[in-house]
This record gives structure tokens, C-alpha cells and sequence, in this order.
């Protein structure tokens, strides 16, 4: 599998999507994701793993920023800075999709 | 859990619901077994999965993908690499050292065609491969009642014990000791009890509070017992260096010394002893009848006097196991054997000229040997 290597071009628009072959589970304090294609395992803390659970459904980096500063006491400006940097994250690691906004006409 | 991981399929290999119990595992491992059931490398996957369980302190589900592991692909090398913690717990390799351990034995052998007599039932704590059980049989035992507590050992041992066409006269029970029940594991009272749970420090494989459960438990009044007494025996010895290899000084122009407070003050020496230089004669420091309860705790002083002058490093002792009838085994340096000396370090090496003597005192709790000088 190819990974988009490059996160400097996400914006708050971007569509987030966990990729299929994905397995997510909850062990103790984290949360463990496993990718069945590849048969590695990646593990999160608890903030990432609430993070991860709120991309069940594909959402927007606006719209998971919006969500985690409901959830925490953080500054927008913050909140957007950390979760654009895990979002690369997850991305490098072949667990997420990002699909860029469609351009108007 | 995420939807995901629901919808996962049921396995695809037909063995993994029998090698692996599935209601078993933690809620959380669940749904990541149940997404890789129907993969090719199923097994791989799941020796995997067991180390990663290991990573996180979850041992039963990491024992349990582990053993599946090795069920569905019991011949493949990787697997076998990547379970082996599993298996060194379940065997540890003492195993492989004490059947070499020909002196060791040639004195059980021995003992048991010596007192085993045609009819005779008995009965074994710690089967292992088996090989005191079948000595037993062979010797013209009616029957054997071995107990085993690892499963897995147990298990290896009943093949072995098959393999060599014995298995209508023996019985290995998987269960600890404390769990087996007269009358149901063991149909009546033996007539002999063996067993060969001593440690290089003699107490430490519970020998005493085993012994005098299969006399209480499993053995009629007055069974022949082997070994019948055990002790250990040792002699003032010279110093080699022994000590100095678990103290520290200066290293590479940084002094470590303080390190010493983590100095242990026994120390399992080489087997043989390696040529360790005895400063007095043979003298025995402890000694268990184990046709009697033995006391909870004692306490005694020994002296030994030195019979040449030297530098005392400590008191090297070794095990002497009886089993009546002149038949011993002693491990008594240079003589090697599975067993260890074992060297009681003094805290400071002292120069004893011939005819002085060190005092030590040794004590013992049910399952431990000390040694303090004394003077």
C-alpha cells in the first residue's frame, strides 16, 4: 500500500477516513489499532483514542476540531495545531484517508 | 470497540475454535482475533498478537494466542521462535540438564530397583519427562501415580511415557500436588514415594513441605522413601575470585564500589566448583530426615576448622541426597552434576592459619538455607 507522505496541504476541510482493513479495540488506557492487510499494530493514548472513535464515520478536520474543543478545555487555534499533527500521523501510518475538498467552479 | 471489528468474520480455519477458546479472551482482544481469523498466515499472526498482549501485561490472552499459535502450525519454525517465551515457561531448560545428569541418574535407578518390589504402587511429585516414573515401572512397580503441574509438561511426559509402551503402568496427573485427591487421582495409599525436588540450595524446590504432604496425603504409614534424607555439606575455601566477580571498584577510572550494596552474599558457583581450593575437611551444615516433619525453622552454629592455612572466601556447600541401603548421591566438587555448590561469601575474605576456625550459623525456614559468619 502507498501512503500520501505529504500533510502540509490538509486543511480544515479535508475529509477524514479510516481505512477500511482497520481493526480498532480498547485495551486498558488505550486503544489499539491493527491493520489486517499488514498485520502491524499501532497503539493510542486516550486522547488519540477518542479522537480515532470520532472518525467511526468520516468527518471533516473542522469538524473533529470542533468536537474534541467541546470534549476539552483548549484553545481553537490549539486544538486545530495537535490534531492536524496526529492526523498526519495517522496518515503516514496507512490508517486514515484524507480526501481534499472538491474545488468550486 | 468499533463497528468495524463487529462485523468481522467467523474463523476460517476449522482447528482455531478448538485451539483457541474465544470466550476466554478479554473483551478488548476479541474483535482483533476475530478480524484476522480467516487470514492465511492465521497463526503467525496470532504469535504476533500474543507478544503484543505481552507488551501490555495482558499474560492469560498472550498465553492463550500463543498456545493457539502453536496448535494450528505446531511444525512451523517461525511459530516455535516466536512462542518460545511461552514454552520456556512451560518447560524451563533445567529439564534438558538434569536427564544428562548421569550420576544423578544412576543413584535414582538405582534406588528404585533397590526398593521398588513387584506389586508395590507409587507415587511421584514433579513428573517431568517422566524418566523417575518409568525407572519405577521398569524397576517392577504395579503402578505409578506421577503428578505434574505444568499442563503442557504433563502432557509431553504422558507420549514419552507412551512411546516406551508404559502406559498401563503409569498415570501422570496434571495438577499441582496440593490439588491431587486420594481417591480420585490416586485410588489408594502408595507404598513408595519418589521425587527429586531439590535445588542447588536444597530447600528451595519446596522438598519439605512436599514430601510431608505425600506422607500425610498419599502414602501409607511407614512407605519407603527416596531419597529418605537429604542434607548439605561443605568446606571453608580459598579465595579465587569468586566474590570478586559480583563487587565492583574502579572501572575505567570511575568508582562503582557503591554498586556493592546489591552484592549477593551467596553466590552458584560453577558446576564442579571450579577448582575452588578447600581450606577444611567435608562438614555437614544441615540435614533433613524426611521420614519426620522437619521443624518449621532451626538454627544451629557450625565451626569449621581449617585444616591449611589460606584466605577464606566463604563456605562452599553441596547437596548429598540418601536413599538408604548405601546408595547417596553427592555432588561434592570436583564431581559435577546438574546441581550447583554454592559459595557463602564472607563480607571480608579472612586469613585463617591451620587449627583456627570459622563459626557460621545456619538456619533454615521451610523453604530457605542461611548461612551468617559468626566470627
Amino acid at each position: 500500500m502507498t501512503h500520501e507522505k505529504s500533510t502540509s496541504t490538509l486543511s480544515l476541510k479535508c475529509l477524514i477516513t479510516r481505512n477500511a482493513d482497520i481493526v480498532s479495540t480498547d485495551m486498558n488506557a488505550e486503544t489499539v489499532m491493527m491493520s489486517i492487510e499488514r498485520g502491524e499494530f499501532y497503539g493510542v493514548n486516550r486522547v488519540g483514542g477518542l479522537t480515532w472513535n470520532l472518525l467511526a464515520q468520516p468527518r471533516t478536520l473542522a469538524s473533529l476540531c470542533e468536537e474534541l474543543c467541546l470534549k476539552f478545555d483548549v484553545s481553537e487555534a490549539e486544538c486545530q495545531r495537535a490534531v492536524t499533527h496526529f492526523i498526519g500521523e495517522l496518515q503516514q501510518l496507512g490508517l486514515i484517508s484524507i480526501t481534499p475538498p472538491v474545488e468550486a467552479a | 470497540m468499533n463497528p468495524d471489528a463487529q462485523q468481522s468474520t467467523l474463523p476460517r480455519w476449522p482447528a482455531l475454535e478448538q485451539a483457541l477458546d474465544f470466550n476466554a479472551l478479554a473483551p478488548g482482544v476479541l474483535p482483533l482475533v476475530q478480524a484476522i481469523a480467516a487470514t492465511d498466515n492465521l497463526p503467525e499472526r496470532l504469535a504476533k498478537m500474543a507478544l503484543l498482549m505481552r507488551e501490555r501485561a495482558l499474560e492469560r490472552d498472550a498465553r492463550l494466542l500463543a498456545r493457539a499459535a502453536i496448535a494450528l502450525a505446531p511444525e512451523d519454525y517461525r511459530i516455535r521462535v516466536m512462542t518460545d517465551w511461552l514454552v520456556r515457561r512451560e518447560a524451563p531448560l533445567w529439564h534438558f540438564g538434569i536427564v544428562h545428569d548421569n550420576l544423578r541418574n544412576e543413584a535414582y535407578a538405582r534406588a528404585l530397583e533397590h526398593f521398588v518390589k513387584p506389586g508395590m504402587t507409587v507415587f511421584e511429585i514433579g513428573t517431568g519427562t517422566g524418566i523417575l516414573a518409568m525407572l519405577a515401572a521398569r524397576a517392577g512397580a504395579r503402578h505409578v501415580y506421577t503428578c505434574e503441574r505444568r499442563a503442557d509438561v504433563a502432557a509431553a511426559a504422558r507420549a514419552i511415557i507412551e512411546r516406551n509402551g508404559l502406559a498401563d503402568h503409569i498415570t501422570v496427573i496434571a495438577k499441582d500436588a496440593q490439588l491431587v485427591e486420594l481417591g480420585r487421582d490416586i485410588p489408594e495409599r502408595a507404598d513408595l514415594f519418589v521425587a527429586e525436588i531439590v535445588d542447588d540450595t536444597l530447600l528451595g524446590e519446596q522438598v519439605l513441605p512436599l514430601t510431608e504432604l505425600a506422607r500425610a496425603r498419599f502414602l501409607q504409614p511407614g512407605a519407603i522413601l527416596l531419597p529418605r534424607a537429604i542434607s548439605t555439606i561443605g568446606y571453608l575455601v580459598s579465595g579465587r575470585g569468586h566474590r570478586e566477580r559480583y563487587r565492583m571498584g574502579e572501572v575505567l577510572g570511575f568508582d562503582l564500589s557503591l554498586f556493592n550494596r546489591f552484592s549477593p552474599p551467596e553466590i552458584g558457583l560453577p558446576k564442579g566448583g571450579d577448582n575452588v581450593e578447600p581450606l577444611s575437611a567435608p562438614m555437614e551444615l544441615a540435614s533433613f530426615d524426611l521420614m519426620q516433619d522437619a521443624p518449621k525453622e532451626s538454627r544451629r552454629t557450625v565451626t569449621l576448622m581449617a585444616t591449611q592455612s589460606g584466605m577464606v572466601e566463604g563456605v562452599m556447600r553441596w547437596l548429598r541426597l540418601d536413599f538408604g541401603e548405601g546408595i547417596i548421591f553427592e555432588n561434592r566438587p570436583p564431581q559435577t552434576s546438574s546441581w550447583s555448590p554454592i559459595l557463602h561469601v564472607l563480607p571480608h575474605p579472612r586469613f585463617v592459619r591451620a587449627g583456627q576456625s570459622v563459626s557460621m550459623e545456619v538456619s533454615h525456614t521451610r523453604d530457605r538455607l542461611f548461612m551468617i559468619p559468626l566470627s
